[in-house]
């Protein structure tokens, strides 16, 4: 298969690529992410028993790498590939070099690499191991293996496949500035470039995360986003909840962008937030276990896993399984 | 009989394979031995070769005996009181003899013990192996482990997909995880992904290389050395020599293939440091030179496969360094817009380590504490340690050294430099972080190594003060190093001061005041100081030397230098003066937890000629020995005069009982022998000294 023209075309051809091999195809969610890990289609979905093979682009934001649409590089906003494979197949390194292929990059033209990378999130109190995935030297992919989330044995583990579509889509059309790449092309031959698409915003953000954000009122809110997490996880409404630790998590990226946080306080943020998707994962666990874990098809096997998670329904202090 | 044994993974982390195969040979070797299969003839043990890719640790024993031999055992049981009554034999016996698997008319009593002599058939080793082999996958102590798909229990660095073990030829089955042994191995990943049969003892490393995998870490290195060369050559120069890259390389490829490309001149402006680092630190690529080690704009990349065309990896590699090296400039540039000297104050803005201060009251203590150490050393020119010591750190706000840590110093010799900072002064910012690692050189100007002492002693001092001293093998903040860092520079520079009124200034700079902690780091820095002489002499010695209550190092190690030499030059002889030391340091000992307490030495009070002549020989020594001692130094002095005692000490202990039941001559002796003990304290503690006793 020749490689995809344009930036769309690289989505499609790793979409179809996936959906044949019988991930269900989702969108990036619909509030604020650092990275495709913390859609609740990843973080939530990997903890527990219950198989899951999902893909998505996640749009991601990472105020402090804004650049005023200046930087050829860098972005305030770009886009992952996301894929969970769980339980992580056997061949799943095959697969991905399938997906690969299917992009146009084969390994008889270039020198493909697995090259140690463990993976942590603080925030999630997630981590794993695995690769960043390089061709030519460029990293590509991050291939980690869950081990841990919000604090959790993953049991099965998941694989996750990470992305990073400018990175490769400015590989593939050979160029070296981002907002050169064609985003797509109109029927009469002109070029929607990304910097038709991205610039203004990227130029917009850059602006609101360094210079025009209210860094009193978003410590405001902060407060106020972690209060509503934690009264929903009293109110056992694990996914709402969850959307305020987003939340969380993003009133926390745009102040320590803006240096409103200091590196002593940074620490603490990490933690609150820690906490939060700590709480929110456990009681996700719980929820679902509660529903004796409904998409496991093997029965048994539900029963047996229930086991494991018995603290939780007990409505303990939800430290069952924890690393 | 020869075993062939791989297991085949997922890639390993290159740093992991090396150790993971010393760790398996030892323990094969260990566990052939206990099974008695260690070797076909007697005496030999099996020989033992490893071989390690990113995809497969491999194992190839040869001579391994094909069956234990049979031995006979000798269990020992209850006692004879126990086991027999009126010549029968008793339950205990029975049960004893149950338990060994004999009849009870197989035991004997030997010793007033029930022995039995058991016959222990030998295993073949096609029995024993799999057990064995099996021991070993799950024991290897990878620094990360992890677990893979629903699999419970068994770990590994990454996925395991293959195990293949054979005894001349003959597989051997193994289970690990979900994987079952077969004979079958697999070629490159790319080159060769297909199943082969795994290849005999002698086959293996030329079977392997068929299969595109250079199987044999040397013969890898070799070959990605030879490649390396030969593409710098094409590109018109020869690879900067660099050891650790060739070596997570060699962990990185199957089979190494070399492309060469290039990059911008201009971008040649930047320092070559940060060439350099831009170059291998991320990117692996070796950096290429021309004769006089000039860089040139152009690399080296080493590959996993030979691809159709090497033009398009190498347009693929030159893209990610260009825009690496784009960064890199952009952080030059800008860093160079504000001078080292205003970037001081920013540093009040950065924590050091929670609980010790801003960066900025650290370099406002390392400016007052290399001062001190000047002082006290007399050494270094306190001008431009001052303003080494107030730039030292300035780099820490720089864009380049944020996105290169190990540039910190290389850097801000370069901007200072650049700023106009006096040559000297730019050079102590540099060398004060060395060295570096165990193989790096040390600073060759006073400025750079009194700061870097100040800096390392500041740490130790703070995070000791926080009760963050390293526990077992746990070291976050780097001490050990950071006091070898102090040990090495202090004893190669010569310096002299008193590492106890050092520690104190460092506390004081701190806020504090703590003997306890004191002693604690100088204990640490003790210990670390034994690690580094060990090296040089004998354990023992070392451990007498050190404990000589002086806390300056030079001192130490004038002390570990003489006793050495005096246990060399005139072993016997020493050997029977320590002796006697020891003897009296044991006397002394006791007479303390006996809680006796004698008084001075009184000479009118000796009645006995050899205690009269110990004490005037003592006296007429006491002034030359401490001379020596104290003032000259003269350690080689006064283990003569010492030597010149032995034989009045002899004879002391020949005619004279020390403790005497006359309380009053009983505490003058001891009086006596404390005295001569003293004078000789600071040559060595002779207590730790191991030596035959005196005849």
């Amino acid at each position: 298969m020749g490689a995809p023209r344009d930036f769309q075309g690289l989505l499609l051809a790793l979409q179809s690529y996936w959906a044949e091999r019988g991930c269900a195809l989702m969108q990036g969610y619909d509030l604020e992410v650092g990275a495709g890990t913390m859609n609740p289609a990843t973080f939530l979905k990997v903890l527990g028993p219950e198989p899951w093979n999902v893909a998505y682009v996640e749009p991601s934001r990472r105020p402090a790498d804004g650049r005023f649409g200046e930087n050829p590089n860098r972005l305030h906003q770009h886009h992952q590939y996301q894929v969970i494979l769980k339980p992580s197949p056997k061949d799943v390194q095959e697969q991905y070099l399938g997906s690969l292929r299917a992009i146009g990059i084969t390994s008889e033209d270039h020198d493909l690499r697995f090259v140690e990378d463990d993976w942590e999130s603080p925030t999630l109190g997630a981590w794993g191991l695995g690769w960043e995935v390089w061709c030519d030297g460029m990293e590509v992919t991050q291939f980690t293996y869950f081990q841990q989330a919000g604090g959790f044995e993953c049991r099965p583990v998941s694989a996750e496949l990470t992305y990073g579509l400018e990175r490769i889509a400015m590989y593939l059309q050979g160029v070296d500035d981002i907002y050169d790449l064609v985003f797509c092309t109109y029927p009469d031959g002109t070029r929607l470039t990304y910097r038709d698409v991205f610039w203004q915003n990227e130029r917009e953000q850059s602006e609101y995360s360094f210079h025009a954000s209210d860094a009193d009122r978003l410590l405001r809110l902060f407060d106020e986003y972690e209060k509503e997490c934690r009264a929903l996880v009293e109110k056992k409404l694990p996914l709402p909840a969850y959307d305020y630790c987003l939340k969380c998590s993003h009133a926390f990226n745009l102040l320590d962008a803006r240096g409103a946080i200091s590196v002593t306080e940074r620490q603490a943020y990490i933690l609150r937030v820690r906490r939060l998707a700590h709480d929110c994962a456990t009681l996700y666990l719980a929820t679902r276990a509660r529903m004796k874990f409904p998409s496991l098809k093997d029965r048994a096997l539900a029963e047996k896993e229930l086991a494991r998670y018995h603290d939780l329904l007990d409505g303990k202090d939800g430290k069952a399984g924890r690393g | 009989m020869d075993l062939v044994f791989e297991i085949g993974s997922e890639e390993l982390p290159a740093s992991f394979q090396k150790p993971a195969l010393e760790w398996m040979a030892a323990e094969l070797d260990k566990l052939l031995l206990d099974h008695r299969l260690a070797s076909e003839g007697e005496g030999q043990r099996a020989d033992i070769a490893t071989y390690a890719t990113p995809r497969r640790l491999a194992l190839i024993a040869t001579g391994i005996a094909a069956k234990a031999p049979d031995i006979r055992k000798k269990l020992s049981g209850p006692p004879a009181k126990q086991a027999q009554q009126d010549g029968r034999w008793t339950k205990a016996a029975e049960g004893f003899a149950r338990k060994a698997g004999v009849e009870v008319s197989a035991l004997r009593v030997e010793n007033d013990r029930v022995v039995v002599e058991q016959h222990v058939k030998g295993q073949a080793a096609a029995e024993a192996l799999p057990g064995i082999l099996e021991e070993i996958v799950r024991g290897i102590p990878f620094r990360k482990s992890m677990r893979w798909d629903s699999l419970e229990g068994d770990a590994f660095a990454r996925p395991v997909h293959w195990i293949a073990a054979a005894l001349d030829g003959k597989p051997l089955p193994v289970k690990f995880a979900d994987v079952e042994s077969a004979p079958r191995t697999r070629g490159h990943r790319f080159a060769a992904p297909g199943e082969i049969p795994l290849p005999s003892a002698k086959e293996y490393v030329a079977a392997l290389r068929k299969a595109h995998v250079l199987v044999d870490w040397a013969e890898r290195s070799r070959r990605i050395s030879e490649e390396v060369a030969r593409a710098a050559a094409e590109a018109g120069g020869v690879p900067r020599p660099d050891a650790d890259l060739l070596e997570t390389v060699t962990g990185l490829v199957e089979e190494p293939f070399a492309v060469a490309g290039y990059f911008d001149k201009d971008f040649l402006q930047l320092p070559p440091e940060v060439l350099i680092s831009e170059m291998r630190g991320h990117q692996k690529y070796f950096a290429v030179q021309d004769v006089r080690g000039e860089l040139l704009p152009a690399f080296v990349a080493v590959s996993n496969t030979r691809v159709r065309d090497p033009a398009v990896s190498r347009k693929g590699y030159e893209r990610v360094l260009r825009a690496r090296l784009s960064d890199g400039k952009f952080f030059f540039d800008e860093d160079r817009k504000q001078p080292l000297r205003a970037r001081v104050e920013k540093l009040g803005r950065r924590t050091f380590l929670q609980g010790l201060g801003t960066e900025l009251a650290r370099v406002q203590r390392l400016r007052e504490l290399s001062l001190w150490l000047h002082g006290a050393t007399g050494k270094g020119d306190p001008r431009q340690l001052a303003e080494a010591a107030e730039l030292c750190k300035a780099d820490l706000t720089t864009g380049m050294v944020g996105e290169f840590p190990e540039l910190q110093g290389a850097m801000g010799r370069v901007y200072a430099l650049n700023d106009g900072v006096e040559p000297a002064v730019a050079e102590a910012i540099f060398e004060h972080y060395l060295p570096r690692g165990a193989e790096d050189r040390l600073p060759s100007e006073d400025a750079g190594a009194l700061l870097g002492i100040a800096d390392r002693l500041d740490l130790m001092v703070g995070l000791f003060g926080l009760g963050k001293e390293p526990s077992g093998t746990a070291d976050p903040y780097g001490l050990r190093r950071a006091a070898l860092g102090i040990l090495r520079v202090t004893l190669a520079r010569g310096y002299r001061f008193d590492m106890d009124e050092a520690l104190r200034a460092a506390q004081k700079l701190h806020g504090k005041e703590d003997g306890k902690g004191r002693e604690r780091v100088w204990q640490f820095l003790l210990g670390r100081l034994e690690v580094l002489l060990r090296e040089k002499a004998q354990a023992d010695s070392v451990q007498a030397a050190l404990h000589t209550g002086s806390r300056d190092l030079i001192a130490l190690q004038k002390r570990l230098v003489a006793l050495q030499t005096v246990r060399e030059k005139s072993r016997a002889q020493f050997e029977a003066t320590a002796a006697a030391f020891k003897r009296i340091g044991n006397i002394l000992a006791q007479a303390q937890e006996k809680k006796l307490a004698p008084l001075g030495f009184s000479a009118p009070l000796c009645r006995m000629p050899a205690e009269q002549a110990l004490a005037a020989a003592l006296e007429e020594s006491r002034t030359r020995v401490s001379g020596a001692l104290a003032d000259k130094e003269d350690y080689l002095a006064a283990y003569a005069a010492l030597a010149e005692l032995r034989p009045v000490v002899d004879r002391f202990f020949d005619e004279v009982m020390v403790m005497d039941p006359d309380a009053r001559q009983r505490d003058n002796r001891l009086a006596l022998l404390r005295s001569l003990h003293e004078l000789f304290a600071p040559l060595a503690d002779f207590s730790r000294l191991q030596v035959e006793k005196s005849s």
